[in-house]
């Protein structure tokens, strides 16, 4: 009995706040039963006085262990009254103690899971000098947060401090240490890391006192809380970061965030973006709260009063109005609010944002005024545009379609354009737009017969040009306008000018056939005069003969001179490379044929080419042969050595032609004269009035260009100069 | 005139006009070119001549003055039937046309022919036939 009594009573100074054993508590409850059955028992025997006397010390210094104030009674023979008033106590004192650990077994468990839910351990060290050796308290969610198994540890406070944060060590203890020294508790917060991993540190808070001796002052132990307050800190944080975003929202952005207290017109705040937004700071709004509405422009200012009317109606309300910026500038705002109202439904606070619109508003207007510009030019214009899908319907059509076919956009669009088009004209139409699918970016001209309203057929002239490939457009965009009338003069003109053509080429064809039937039965009269003169020896018959002669070549000349205009003015430019020396010797031996008498006079020939010039080799023989058989036909027979001189410079650029004679030459008077057709100086000139005018037809077909230097008596000289093509 | 120095033994004259055809026996002979002057109006008739003699070698000329400008059958048509020929023919033949032609066209036409060995310009006269056959 005294075992347990003794193991009941040391755990009891120990203050454990340990629940009794079960089978303790069951020792205690037979002991108590004991000693009440001893009690009765007692009464009625004496026998057994020594050791009454015994058990009734012990049970008095059981309970003055127990507390109890009252002092044993002694040697008043009343021992079994006494023993039975201490048995009496000691139940008491006992059960009051069953009583008390019952009541700390509950306090236990309460305790135990408020720690659990609150995350939050206990822990008792007791306060020795050499704190590591000590083995300290923890309660049960202390092991559980540091992450270590509580039946298989004894704890000291080395091995805690080993479950701190490294670098929380230093200021950890330090704390401990004031707390001893100086200021008795603690609250503060560390990092631990539960089971020594580094790499899953917790947050925790402490909140330790020092429990002192009281009548030493002596520090006995330290008792602390520590609660895990990680998620607790990273909310807080979260919420700290959020905070600060918003805030430097609030601060930095473009806009204006601003809260009105309509009851009051007191401005509860405004984003600092007024200052950039309207040139004034903050405080300016707060001090003068109608200056928002003093700074919109009076135009707009109807706009503000409509947008109130509807918050006051508590439907929100976006406005877009200027204002005039403290610097005097226009801007445009777009302001949103949002009203509350109160339980009687009036309207108590504005929340909005204003934004600077300017740009977005000044290009709205620039696209709206060049819209309604492109619109009136469209719709004024003698042009019309249409949009043509790919299945040839109208998508389509300005307003000028009226002017030019009749119909009204409505009635049209919607409708194929195959309606419309001549039905020759279709297939061409349609394949053509067709085929812009395959080169898109080549614009198709067009001139089609369309069906105009009143049933007449327009011609329409346009361009075609494929834009499927975007997405406003999806089709054929054709701009066309009425040619009718144009078509109608074209045609006209066509039909004059194939007339002319026609009547030219005829009147070219008469010419040539006309000189060359001509010249036949010139070729064979010449060939007779000949053949009769050289058959005779008559004096008079001869003479006569060669006055024939004469008369008949010099119509020949004349002949030759309408062939070759003819020549020149049908045919075509023929290139190839010129030999000038070739063609000048050809020259020279055909003159022989024509010269009437003059073949004294001298043709110097002066040739500086380089094959590179190419022409036309039967008109630059037509030109020389004219110029240098003119040179022979009028050269000055006063003059003791007539000569005509033909200097050619010929290169892959061009040639330049001189012929050069020492002739009659002619009066500057006529030089204006000389390259008519049929002009002729005087009576005396043998020729047909003809081979000057070819000389310049011919050289104007090459596109050169001729130059006359000439004066009586002195000679003549033309200079030629002919491109290479 | 020596009856032995004939340039040639026998030319035909090929010319719708009779003056032409005419003047030709008149300078030919004249000239002593030809012993013997065969004059024919078109050119149908002189193919024909050609195709019946084309084995009597004594008949067929040795020289041709072939005219451009004819009716029905022009000197280059001619000259595209003539191809049609035994070579017999063609080898014994020189065929110079001659014509009133100056049309360079008509001239190098006639040059590129493989039969035709010159082109003269009417009127035919002595000196130009002194160039004729020894070109």
């Amino acid at each position: 009995m005294n075992v347990i009594l003794e193991a009941l009573l040391n755990k009891h100074f120990a203050g454990s706040d340990l629940p009794l054993p079960p089978d303790l508590l069951h020792e205690l409850d037979v002991l108590l039963n004991d000693t009440t059955t001893m009690q009765q028992e007692i009464g009625k025997s004496n026998e057994e006085t020594g050791t009454l006397e015994e058990l009734y010390h012990i049970l008095w210094e059981t309970l003055n262990l127990l507390g109890a104030e009252t002092s044993p009674v002694i040697g008043d023979g009343e021992t079994m009254r006494s023993i039975v008033n201490a048995t009496d106590l000691l139940n008491a004192e006992c059960r009051n103690i069953v009583f008390n650990e019952q009541k700390t077994l509950r306090e236990t468990v309460h305790l135990k899971t408020i720690q659990r839910v609150a995350k939050a351990g206990s822990w008792d060290v007791p306060a020795t000098r050499d704190l590591s050796a000590v083995q300290n308290y923890w309660s049960a969610e202390l092991f559980h947060l540091l992450g270590i198994d509580p039946s298989e540890t004894k704890i000291t406070y080395e091995q805690y401090i080993g479950l701190v944060h490294p670098d929380d060590r230093g200021f950890m203890l330090e704390e401990v240490n004031r707390a001893y020294m100086e200021t008795g508790r603690y609250d503060t917060e560390y990092r631990i890391i539960p089971g020594g991993d580094l790499n899953n540190p917790r947050i925790v808070r402490e909140i330790a006192e020092v429990i002192k001796d009281e009548h030493t002052g002596e520090p006995v132990s330290l008792i602390g809380v520590t609660m895990d307050i990680t998620e607790i800190k990273l909310a807080e944080r979260a919420i700290v970061d959020a905070n600060t975003e918003l805030r430097t929202l609030f601060n930095t952005m473009n806009e204006v965030f601003f809260s009105v207290n309509v009851d009051q017109d007191k401005l509860l705040q405004i984003s600092p973006a007024c200052t950039r937004l309207y040139g004034y700071a903050p405080e300016m709004f707060t001090k003068d709260p109608f200056l928002w509405f003093t700074v919109i422009v009076d135009e707009d200012k109807k706009k503000m009063h409509e947008s109130n009317l509807l918050l006051s109606q508590g439907e929100n309300s976006q406005v877009e109005y200027r204002i005039r910026h403290k610097n005097g500038q226009i801007k445009w705002l777009l302001t949103r609010m949002r009203p509350t109202l109160n339980v009687a439904g009036k309207l108590i606070r504005i929340d909005g944002i204003s934004a600077d619109v300017t740009e977005r508003k000044e290009a709205e207007l620039a696209l709206a005024n060049s819209e309604l510009k492109l619109r009136t030019l469209l719709e004024n214009s003698n042009d019309a545009i249409v949009i043509i899908n790919e299945h040839l319907d109208y998508t389509f059509a300005t307003e000028s379609i009226g002017r030019i076919i009749g119909y009204a956009t409505e009635e049209f669009v919607g409708t194929s354009m195959l309606n419309y088009i001549h039905e020759e004209d279709r297939g061409f139409i349609a394949h053509s737009l067709l085929s812009l699918n395959t080169k898109p970016e080549e614009p198709l001209p067009f001139e089609v017969r369309f069906r105009a309203k009143d049933g007449h057929w327009v011609w329409l002239e346009g361009v075609a040009t494929n834009h499927s490939k975007e997405e406003v457009i999806k089709g054929y965009i054709v701009n066309f306008r009425d040619v009718t009338e144009e078509i109608r003069y074209r045609r006209e003109l066509e039909d004059a000018n194939d007339k002319l053509k026609k009547t030219n080429t005829e009147l070219d064809r008469f010419v040539y056939s006309v000189s060359h039937d001509l010249r036949a039965p010139l070729a064979s009269i010449l060939g007779l005069i000949e053949f009769t003169a050289s058959e005779t020896d008559d004096g008079d018959i001869k003479q006569n003969l060669s006055m024939m002669e004469e008369s008949i070549k010099k119509l020949d000349v004349f002949i030759l001179d309408i062939l070759d205009y003819s020549r020149n003015a049908r045919l075509e430019v023929k290139r190839t490379p010129i030999d000038f020396s070739g063609l000048l010797i050809d020259i020279r031996n055909s003159l022989k044929f024509i010269s009437t008498g003059n073949s004294n006079v001298e043709i110097r020939i002066n040739i500086d080419e380089d094959g590179t010039f190419c022409s036309d080799r039967s008109r630059i023989s037509i030109i020389l042969n004219n110029l240098i058989s003119n040179a022979v036909r009028y050269c000055d027979p006063a003059k003791p050595a007539p000569y005509v001189e033909v200097t050619v410079v010929a290169r892959a650029g061009g040639a330049l032609i001189g012929v050069k004679d020492n002739g009659i030459g002619i009066h500057k008077d006529y030089h204006q004269y000389i390259f008519n057709m049929f002009y002729r100086i005087s009576e005396k000139s043998k020729g047909s009035g003809l081979g000057l005018y070819l000389v310049k037809e011919t050289i104007e077909k090459l596109n050169g260009d001729i130059q006359l230097t000439s004066m009586p008596g002195v000679g003549t000289e033309f200079k030629i100069y002919l491109p290479n093509p | 005139m020596d009856s032995n120095n004939f340039n040639f033994e026998k030319v035909m004259v090929v010319d719708d006009a009779e003056i032409d055809r005419f003047l030709a026996k008149k300078v030919l002979t004249k000239h002593a070119f030809a012993r013997e002057v065969l004059p024919l109006d078109s050119a149908t008739n002189a193919l024909n001549y050609l195709s019946e003699n084309q084995e009597n070698k004594e008949a067929l000329p040795d020289l041709i003055f072939l005219d451009i400008n004819m009716p029905k059958m022009n000197g280059f048509d001619f000259l595209e039937e003539y191809k049609k020929l035994p070579e017999s023919v063609k080898k014994k033949c020189i065929i110079v046309m001659l014509s009133s032609s100056l049309l360079p066209e008509d001239r190098e036409l006639a040059m590129n022919n493989p039969y035709v060995c010159q082109f003269l310009n009417k009127p035919l006269t002595g000196d130009k036939l002194k160039d004729v056959g020894n070109p």
